[in-house]
């Protein structure tokens, strides 16, 4: 995080101090975007921070662990099959073809990492369960 | 179009949805299953995944990490509490003083903060017990609180118009923060008064004082300028919405370290956490939504819609009321960010041929979700007013009825008067 702003603003930086936008910082944070959504979105399944819908879960204790064990069972499918095994076939691809960035020329492969390491995290966290009560504010 | 896909999409989302799916997860299920029925396993999952990182791959989908980073220094800066001292020097004197001053510190600090979740927690903490003391039940304050917490998101900066700005493949943000001004403060106004008429009115809090008006202002100038400054440079054309957030979040930081003293180093660790699992949530259900829309895109859903509103060959009055009621509908039970960004691909097409500004219709849709973020199941602002104010749904609903009634007629007076959205980016050149 704190590295993207210091990204954003060095873009800002070149752009009136230099007047010479530099190219590199805006895919650099683009990229960091990306690796900070994921990640952030893999913590914040741990820390079961997702919206979402309680009203079965509300109706009985349970309903609450019924439908716990199922919701966490369909983010892991999709953490898993989605994200972990696409998202693997989708950065070998990539490699693959040789696709790099016009700006940083990084491989683009590397940057799609962050899908199967995200994926994996949030299997290993639905797989743990919700925090406790009272982690959660 | 594939019926089946189609079904499979639609039904999968609602029952992940009932069972307690994470929104985000059950958008992305909902679009990977319905692919699954037409494309083989391998690529159909290698396609999602892709498009789950390029939906975010987006320059301007950076300002929203920033913004919410700025917004969270602000919020731990001291903000809220003089933003609420200027509302209450401004408007306190009015009959119902205290209903004022609560939307007139939702909507200031709504606008700071670029965020209903967190104007509704944190004027809610200054503004429910100031209420109760007055003589206010505890839910007609929360249920103000709530309402008023939405108007951030019309008045910019704001997050979810550059969301709508990325969905709709380009609308100018400047143009859109622009035309969130004047519905914002329309919505205000109307809850403000619908609130004092039900609750009888009670006294005004203050009179008007000059020297109390200067040192409120004085002291909230500083966060206010946090939106001078955005503005200025966004309409101004000296920086792009991500740069404006960067500076943002300097100002910020600057503000909160050096100027108020209310934060200290060593919480800028767990500011920066925070804002980070905030963002990861924000961002996935974007990522999410990107690869659902795809994926309706691919079934040719988009087109199969808007020839259903083009054969009905209403007019764009009808079409608009037609689609305000099923956003209504969707609000109910999605998040303002996914039905932004797949309905807009759906309807805007639909709007544009019939000559609606996309401007006016990203406002238009703007406040019709803010509506649903008030109202149960999924309401997460009205879930977190009530927290705030230490009372439950059941109590406050009564309370809230005649405030959605004026938020409701805020959206048709802003779907019927295009004007109200297109005045400001016109005088600045934004919209024809």
């Amino acid at each position: 995080m704190a590295g993207l702003v210091g990204l954003v603003c060095w873009q800002v930086f070149t752009r009136f101090v230099l007047r010479d936008p530099s190219s590199f910082t805006e895919e650099a944070a683009r990229f960091a975007l990306i690796w900070l959504g994921l990640l952030g979105a893999a913590r914040a399944l741990g820390g079961g921070l997702h919206l979402s819908i309680d009203l079965l879960a509300l109706r009985s204790p349970g309903w609450a662990r019924v439908t716990s064990v199922a919701s966490r069972a369909v983010c892991a499918t999709f953490a898993g099959g989605v994200m972990t095994f696409g998202g693997a076939k989708l950065v070998a691809l990539t490699l693959d073809l040789g696709q790099v960035s016009p700006a940083l020329g990084w491989q683009l492969g590397h940057v799609y990492v962050a899908l199967p390491l995200a994926g994996a995290l949030m299997v290993l966290y639905a797989a743990l369960g919700p925090p406790r009560q009272g982690a959660r504010d | 179009m594939d019926p089946l896909g189609v079904v499979v999409l639609v039904g999968a989302f609602l029952v992940l949805l009932a069972v307690g799916v994470p929104i985000a997860f059950a958008v992305g299920v909902a679009g990977a299953a319905s692919l699954l029925l037409s494309v083989p396993a391998e690529p159909a999952l290698t396609t999602v995944a892709q498009r789950l990182a390029t939906g975010i791959d987006s320059f301007a989908l950076l300002a929203i990490p920033l913004f919410i980073l700025s917004g969270q220094l602000m919020n731990r800066g001291g903000s809220a509490e003089r933003l609420v001292a200027l509302g209450r020097a401004l408007v306190g004197p009015l009959p119902g003083g205290l209903i004022f001053v609560n939307v007139v510190g939702c909507l200031l600090f709504g606008a700071v903060s670029g965020s209903a979740v967190a104007t509704a927690a944190g004027v809610g903490a200054f503004m429910i017990p100031l209420m109760e003391r007055e003589g206010y039940s505890r839910e007609q304050a929360a249920a103000v609180n709530i309402t008023a917490s939405t108007t951030g998101l019309l008045v910019p900066p704001s997050n979810v118009l550059i969301v709508y700005s990325l969905a709709s493949g380009g609308v100018s943000i400047a143009a859109l923060f622009l035309a969130g001004y004047v519905p914002g403060i329309l919505v205000g106004v109307l809850i403000a008064i619908a609130a004092v008429w039900t609750s009888g009115g009670r006294s005004r809090v203050a009179r008007w004082e000059l020297a109390e008006l200067r040192s409120a202002t004085l002291a909230a100038a500083p966060s206010l300028l946090l939106v001078g400054i955005v503005m200025g440079g966004i309409v101004g054309g000296v920086f792009t919405a991500t740069e404006a957030a960067g500076v943002a979040v300097v100002y910020a930081l600057v503000l909160g370290l050096g100027v108020y003293r209310e934060i200290r180093i060593w919480e800028l660790r767990s500011i920066l956490t925070e804002a980070a699992t905030t963002t990861g949530v924000v961002l996935f259900l974007v990522a999410a939504s990107m690869a659902m829309s795809w994926v309706m895109a691919y079934e040719n859903i988009p087109q199969a819609v808007s020839e259903a509103f083009l054969g009905l060959a209403a007019g764009p009055l009808a079409v608009l009321a037609v689609m305000n009621l099923l956003l209504l509908a969707v609000g109910t039970f999605m998040d303002m960010t996914p039905a932004v960004l797949i309905f807009t691909p759906i309807f805007l097409p639909v709007a544009l041929e019939l000559g609606i500004d996309p401007i006016h219709f990203g406002i238009v849709m703007v406040l019709n979700l803010c509506v649903g973020l008030c109202t149960p199941p999924v309401g997460t602002v009205l879930f977190v007013g009530c927290g705030a104010a230490g009372t439950d749904l059941r109590r406050v609903l009564p309370a809230l009825l005649p405030l959605y009634i004026a938020m409701v007629v805020a959206l048709i007076v802003v779907t019927l008067v295009p004007d109200l959205s297109l005045a400001l980016p016109r005088a600045f050149g934004f919209a024809p």
